[in-house]
Order: C-alpha cells, then sequence, then structure tokens
C-alpha cells in the first residue's frame, strides 16, 4: 500500500514537473516574441522576459496547487472566486512596484525603458492567469476522464466477474436439487423418470447453452419454467396444485436469463415440499409494453422455514442479480402472511 | 558634377559631424509635471566662444508675437500653445553673424535641472531658407542638463549621442529608437513618459563620463 502511494506521488509529481516545463518553456518563448516586439530579441529582452517570468511564476504555481484544489474543485466557488481576484490584484501591485523600482537595483546596467506600460502589464498578467487556469483545468479535466474511462472499465469487468460467479452459483443449487428429484423417481421406480431425464436435460441445455448471454426472449424463460414446473411435478404430483398462468404481448421481450427460476424452485423447496397438507403453487406472469410483472404465491410450512430460513441463497442471488441489471428498473417485493408467501417482482425497462 | 560631388562628401560628412553629436528625439524629454521654472535663466549671457545669448520667458515672446499685451487677448490656438510652453525660454542665440530661436523647456528630475532644446522658426532664419527645403524639415528635442552655478554663469551640456549609442550596441537599453539619415542619426521615438524614465536611470548610472559631451556651452550673464 505505500509502495502503491509512494509510486502514485511519484507519477504526480512527474507529471507536474512535465506540465511546469512544457508550459513554462512555452511561456517564455511567447513573451519573449512580445517583449522584443517583432524584432530579433538582445540580451536585454531575455533579462526581461526571466525577470517578467519571475514574478508571474509565484501567483501561477499559488493558483495551481492551493486555490484550483482547495477551493475549485471543492465547489467553493465564491471563495476561489475572491482568491482568484486577490492573486492578480497582489502580485500585479508586486510586479508594477518589481518593474519600477526593483529590476534596477538587481540590474543596475540594463535600461528596461521601452517595454510595456504598467496597464498593459496588468492585462498580460491578468489574461495570462486566466488563461493558464483554462489550461490546467483542461488537463486536469483529460486526467479526470481517462481515470474515470479507467475506473468505468474496472467496474464493468467487476460486475461481468460477479454476474458470472452469481450465475455459477445458480447452476449448481439447481443441479443439486435436479438430481434429488430424479434420485426420488428412480428410487419409486416410475415410469416417468425417463420423461423426467429428458426434461431435465432440456432445462440443462438452456441453463448451460442458451442462458448464457446478456438477454435472452421471455418466450424460451417461459419455457424454461414449464419444464421445470412439470419436471418437479413428477415428484410432486399428488401432493401439489400448480398452476402458471401468463400474458404476454411481446415474445420477443427481452430479460435477464434464469432470473425467475429461483423464485420458483423456492416455492418448490418450502411450499410443495413442506409437510402441509393442500399446498399450492400460483404463478402469473404478465408482460405488456414495457412493464413485465411476475408474481409467485405458495402456502408453506412454519417448521421448514424456521430451520432453514425463506429467503436462502436463490434469493438473495436473485436481489444481487437485480441490483446489477436492473438498478432503478425493478421492484421486488416480499410478503408473508400467515400461511402463504407471496413474492412479486416488476421490471420496468426504460 | 566633378566639382558637385567633393561638395556633396564635405557636406554629409559636416552633417554627420554635426548630428551624431547630441542625442535627439521626436518627443520632448520631460512630462508636464516635471516642469520647473528657473528665473535665474532670464537675461542676456556670453559663452566662452563669444557667442551671444538672450533669454527670454517664451510667454512675453509669444504676446510680443501676436501683439498682445495679456494672454486672454489670444485666439484659441494661440492660447493653446502659451499653456503649453508659458514656462519655457525663448532662446536666442548668435554667432558668426548668424541668429537661431530656441525654445526651451527646463524640468526638473531628482533635483537636477535639465533643458529640452527645440527649435522655433522665426521669420529671420526662414527667410534664408525656400519653402520647399523647410517641408523636408523636421523638429527634434535635444537633452541639456542645466546647472546653475552662480547668479551670473551657468553651465548647459547637450547628453552626447554617443552614449546611447553604446548602450543600444551592447544590448544593454530597451528605448524606441529609429536611424535615420546617411549617417543614420539615432533618433529617439520613445514617448515622453519613457524618456523621462530613462533620465531617471541614467542619472543613477555609475559611469563618471555619463555627462561628458562634445557640445557644452558655458554663458557669463552680460550686465548692461
Amino acid at each position: 500500500m505505500n509502495n502503491n502511494n509512494l509510486k502514485s506521488n511519484k507519477h504526480a509529481i512527474q507529471k507536474a514537473v512535465l506540465f511546469n516545463g512544457v508550459m513554462w518553456f512555452i511561456t517564455f518563448i511567447i513573451l519573449l516574441f512580445i517583449f522584443s516586439e517583432d524584432t530579433r530579441p538582445k540580451k536585454i529582452d531575455f533579462v526581461y522576459t526571466c525577470s517578467f517570468l519571475t514574478t508571474i511564476i509565484i501567483p501561477v504555481l499559488l493558483n495551481f496547487y492551493i486555490f484550483i484544489p482547495l477551493l475549485l474543485k471543492k465547489e467553493k466557488y465564491i471563495f476561489y472566486v475572491i482568491a482568484f481576484a486577490i492573486n492578480i490584484i497582489t502580485f500585479t501591485q508586486l510586479n508594477i512596484w518589481f518593474f519600477d523600482y526593483f529590476i534596477d537595483f538587481i540590474f543596475p546596467d540594463y535600461y528596461f525603458v521601452s517595454y510595456h506600460s504598467n496597464i498593459k502589464l496588468i492585462f498580460i498578467f491578468s489574461v495570462f492567469l486566466v488563461i493558464t487556469t483554462l489550461i490546467k483545468l483542461s488537463i486536469d479535466w483529460f486526467y479526470f476522464n481517462k481515470q474515470e474511462n479507467a475506473d468505468l472499465k474496472q467496474k464493468n469487468q467487476q460486475i461481468g466477474m460477479q454476474l458470472a460467479l452469481l450465475r455459477s452459483q445458480i447452476n449448481p443449487h439447481f443441479l443439486f436439487n435436479s438430481l434429488n428429484v430424479i434420485y426420488a423417481l428412480a428410487i419409486g421406480k416410475k415410469e416417468e423418470t425417463k420423461d423426467a431425464i429428458v426434461q431435465l436435460s432440456d432445462i440443462l441445455r438452456y441453463v448451460i447453452y442458451d442462458s448464457n448471454t446478456t438477454r435472452v426472449s421471455l418466450k424460451d424463460e417461459i419455457t424454461l419454467l414449464k419444464n421445470y414446473t412439470e419436471f418437479q411435478q413428477f415428484r410432486y404430483l399428488d401432493t401439489g396444485n400448480v398452476s402458471f398462468n401468463f400474458s404476454i404481448s411481446n415474445h420477443d421481450y427481452q430479460i435477464y436469463p434464469m432470473l425467475l427460476l429461483p423464485l420458483v424452485e423456492n416455492s418448490f423447496k418450502y411450499g410443495i415440499k413442506g409437510d402441509i397438507n393442500n399446498t399450492f403453487i400460483n404463478i402469473t406472469l404478465t408482460q405488456k409494453d414495457n412493464l413485465f410483472n411476475f408474481c409467485i404465491e405458495n402456502n408453506f410450512s412454519k417448521n421448514e422455514i424456521e430451520a432453514n430460513g425463506y429467503s436462502g441463497l436463490g434469493n438473495k442471488n436473485l436481489k444481487k442479480n437485480l441490483e446489477i441489471v436492473y438498478p432503478d428498473q425493478h421492484e421486488f417485493k416480499i410478503s408473508k402472511k400467515e400461511t402463504t408467501f407471496t413474492v412479486n417482482l416488476k421490471i420496468f425497462q426504460k | 558634377m566633378k566639382t558637385f560631388k567633393p561638395r556633396l562628401i564635405i557636406f554629409l560628412l559636416g552633417l554627420l559631424f554635426l548630428s551624431s553629436c547630441v542625442i535627439k528625439s521626436l518627443h520632448p524629454f520631460y512630462t508636464k509635471d516635471l516642469i520647473y521654472f528657473e528665473k535665474k535663466f532670464i537675461g542676456n549671457w556670453q559663452d566662452l566662444e563669444n557667442g551671444s545669448w538672450q533669454i527670454l520667458p517664451i510667454q512675453e515672446v509669444i504676446l510680443k508675437e501676436n501683439k498682445k499685451t495679456n494672454p486672454s487677448q489670444l485666439d484659441k490656438d494661440q492660447l493653446s500653445i502659451y499653456n503649453n510652453y508659458k514656462h519655457g525660454y525663448a532662446v536666442y542665440f548668435e554667432k558668426d553673424s548668424t541668429k537661431t530661436l530656441f525654445l526651451a523647456m527646463p524640468f526638473k528630475i531628482k533635483n537636477q535641472l535639465f533643458l529640452d532644446f527645440t527649435p522655433i522658426e522665426d521669420s529671420e532664419s526662414d527667410s534664408l531658407k525656400n519653402s520647399l527645403y523647410k517641408m523636408h524639415l523636421i523638429k527634434t528635442h535635444t537633452l541639456a542638463k542645466f546647472d546653475i552655478i552662480s547668479d551670473n554663469e551657468v553651465n548647459i551640456k547637450w547628453l552626447a549621442s554617443k552614449k546611447l549609442e553604446a548602450l543600444l550596441n551592447e544590448n544593454r537599453i530597451k528605448i524606441k529608437h529609429e536611424k535615420v539619415g546617411f549617417d543614420e542619426t539615432v533618433l529617439l521615438t520613445a514617448s515622453s513618459t519613457e524618456l523621462v524614465k530613462f533620465i531617471d536611470k541614467y542619472m543613477s548610472s555609475k559611469d563618471e563620463d555619463k555627462w561628458k559631451t562634445d557640445v557644452e556651452v558655458t554663458m557669463k550673464r552680460i550686465h548692461e
């Protein structure tokens, strides 16, 4: 960490030295040209330009490294304007005194007569400070923008990795439950075992190959849910009453893959699989224009919930997924009554 | 042509010698706030080379030339000239049967008196040259250090141009100027404010010979 800080400080200092070196060199050339007034610069012009630069370096550096970072960048605009004005007035006056009195003491053998009047010097001084401020802000903006882009790339990469991680958690979780279902059918030597295996294979094909994109069509996602509910019914045929109603206006409506499956899984896990009678799962899915609504309701066993908690890994993953893939575009509500549990998910894509 | 060429060369050499002696400027060497009228200079004087100098307050001369007794009687243009130069001197210089008239404006910098000389046309000198010739002339200002030694003796030293040329050649001075004429005489084109700045700095110069000049006049008062 300390090494990183040292490196970053060293880099910042190198950047500042390079920036100032280039800026002051260009400034020297421009001022030399201005003070020489289109004639070939003479020794006295070099002396005068160096003297002028000396008087302007302090206010410019004060502006760069104190006023801009401490006031302007912290959005203290009024204080910055006041500080900027005081800076100009103070150092312009010092500049005038310097060229009226001190320069003759420093360079007694030189006669700086026909250079710019005090009014022109004030003008050059002020314009120079304004221009250098704009240059500094432009360069800072350039680096800020570059940094922001780098941060954004990094953030995107992190989100991608997080999504991949979440999806990789869903798949084994689902597989584990499904194998349990087939295991139960096989133990009972049920006829439906082979159908269940085919259905599971359909589900897994979807999970492994088709869902490996950022969005899938709602039609495919409904097929998955239908396959899953039918698959689960092999196990709970006699005990559960499962209804799945949907009404969609656009079959190609795009949705994040495997978004709804954890909710259906949970309903089977805590509802139908529970130790209660007359279990049910009511699934309603509607989609019109940009509004997608998914509601799943089931009755539940108190014992099961007390033992394991309802949310489980599936709901947690779903919430995380929703925050990443539908930020500010979704509503996720879980309501629990005495015997029923309802989850409602709304997605309103912009 | 054969006789003309040597004459021209002699004339040009003479011109070179005369014109390159003192510093000349397009603008006066003073600013109004520095004007300092010294009464003691008024009167008739004679220099060591038998030149006669008559010094009069310019305001008297302006009134007399315009045949007025009071400035309020002057017209607008005359009054403007009167007000601008009322603290100056009319300097009549007569030598070797030639007579010239100068306007000399007295001013003080750091307690040192100076005179800014500029020629004025008068009827006598006018008659010597035709109008076409006069059209080609422009009056310049010269700077002289003015010392009142006593009530009866003054000394005037014109600032030598070689001093300024040396500074220019050594690139130690930045002052607006042009080199004009055959002899490339340095003509200062700097403003009066800049010229005052130059004099101020020049006075502080450590050069012991800074006032050394070829054009120096010591005058003694003529008592009539």
